[in-house]
């Protein structure tokens, strides 16, 4: 009886102290998840390279601007005033892909990269796409 | 003992099930809140004020927010904005000098992706607005003009601290750039 009342004690204890450790770590864990799922998505990715690619035409001189994802893989296409990304990896169950305007004319096709680079040099934007 | 293991084994049968459920039926999507125009008319007007077309160059160095008093024939061309601006956008430049009061400016619109004929009205809807003085209609009156026929993204109106030169001759000035998305 009196081994049942201890039991019953350090087992009420154990779930209070998990539930606890829960508390602190559950808010921790959703705000990565989130923090990921914020700077990895398509959205955000064409909207900043959208960015990149016309304010490298306000460069006078060369400049390079090298823009990687460590996360994920995308197939990235610029198009016309325009860039599209969306994931290209097998793991990812999303089919979230979003297009963001720029007011340079690049015609750009990549599939699988994670990494960017953007060069103006001599008046000329050129952008390559590599997986690395 | 065992109610330990039974609890442990309880919640990590519901975190489980919460991650099969998360993998297989949730899919999330961001949304940036962003004021989108006025975003795109600062990137613009940063191109814009260091475009070779316009600013002042000496000896192969282009000086930034410099404009070159001779050049400013081009500005009113909008030629500019056949190399950039945003697509389903218009623009209104105006190149003001503070010491002569002379006035350059432009309305150019860029790739569009719609009816003409809704560009066409909503011009002379803004053309109502804008008289021969150079007095350019509000921000809430261009987006009257836009809401009345497309649905809108709004405008934004900016203004940037300029210098013109002839020769040796600086004066002070101001360019304003009026953009609207459509």
């Amino acid at each position: 009886m009196k081994g049942t009342i201890i039991t019953d004690a350090i087992s009420t204890i154990a779930v209070i102290i998990i539930f606890i450790v829960l508390l602190f770590t559950v808010p921790k864990i959703l705000a990565e998840i989130k923090d990921i799922i914020v700077s990895n998505s398509p959205k955000v990715m064409s909207r900043d390279l959208a960015g990149l690619a016309t304010i490298s035409a306000a460069s006078p001189y060369t400049i390079e601007i090298n823009y990687t994802n460590k996360e994920f893989s995308y197939d990235v296409e610029f198009s016309g005033r325009a860039v599209n990304v969306k994931y290209s990896d097998p793991v990812s169950t999303s089919s979230e892909e979003s297009t963001s305007p720029m007011a340079v004319e690049i015609s750009q096709q990549f599939q699988g990269v994670n990494h960017i680079t953007i060069k103006r040099a001599s008046g000329n934007i050129e952008v390559a796409g590599y997986e690395k | 003992m065992g109610e330990i293991l039974t609890s442990l084994f309880v919640l990590g049968l519901v975190a489980l099930l919460m991650i099969i459920l998360y993998q297989n039926f949730t899919e999330f999507h961001t949304i940036v809140n962003e004021y989108g125009v006025q975003r795109h008319t600062i990137a613009l007007a940063n191109v814009l004020l260091t475009s070779s077309d316009i600013v002042y160059t000496e000896d192969g160095m282009q000086k930034r927010a410099m404009f070159d008093y001779n050049k400013m024939g081009l500005l009113s061309k909008g030629e500019f904005f056949d190399k950039y601006s945003y697509p389903d956008a218009f623009y209104i430049i105006i190149v003001r000098d503070l010491e002569t009061e002379e006035n350059w400016y432009t309305v150019k619109n860029g790739p569009m992706s719609f009816e003409h004929q809704n560009v066409v009205q909503y011009f002379k809807c803004l053309g109502s607005q804008l008289t021969e003085a150079v007095e350019i209609p509000s921000i809430q009156d261009l987006n009257e003009c836009i809401k009345e026929d497309f649905s809108s993204s709004g405008g934004a109106r900016l203004s940037f601290p300029v210098g013109i030169r002839n020769g040796d001759d600086i004066h002070m000035g101001t360019m304003e750039i009026i953009s609207g998305e459509f």
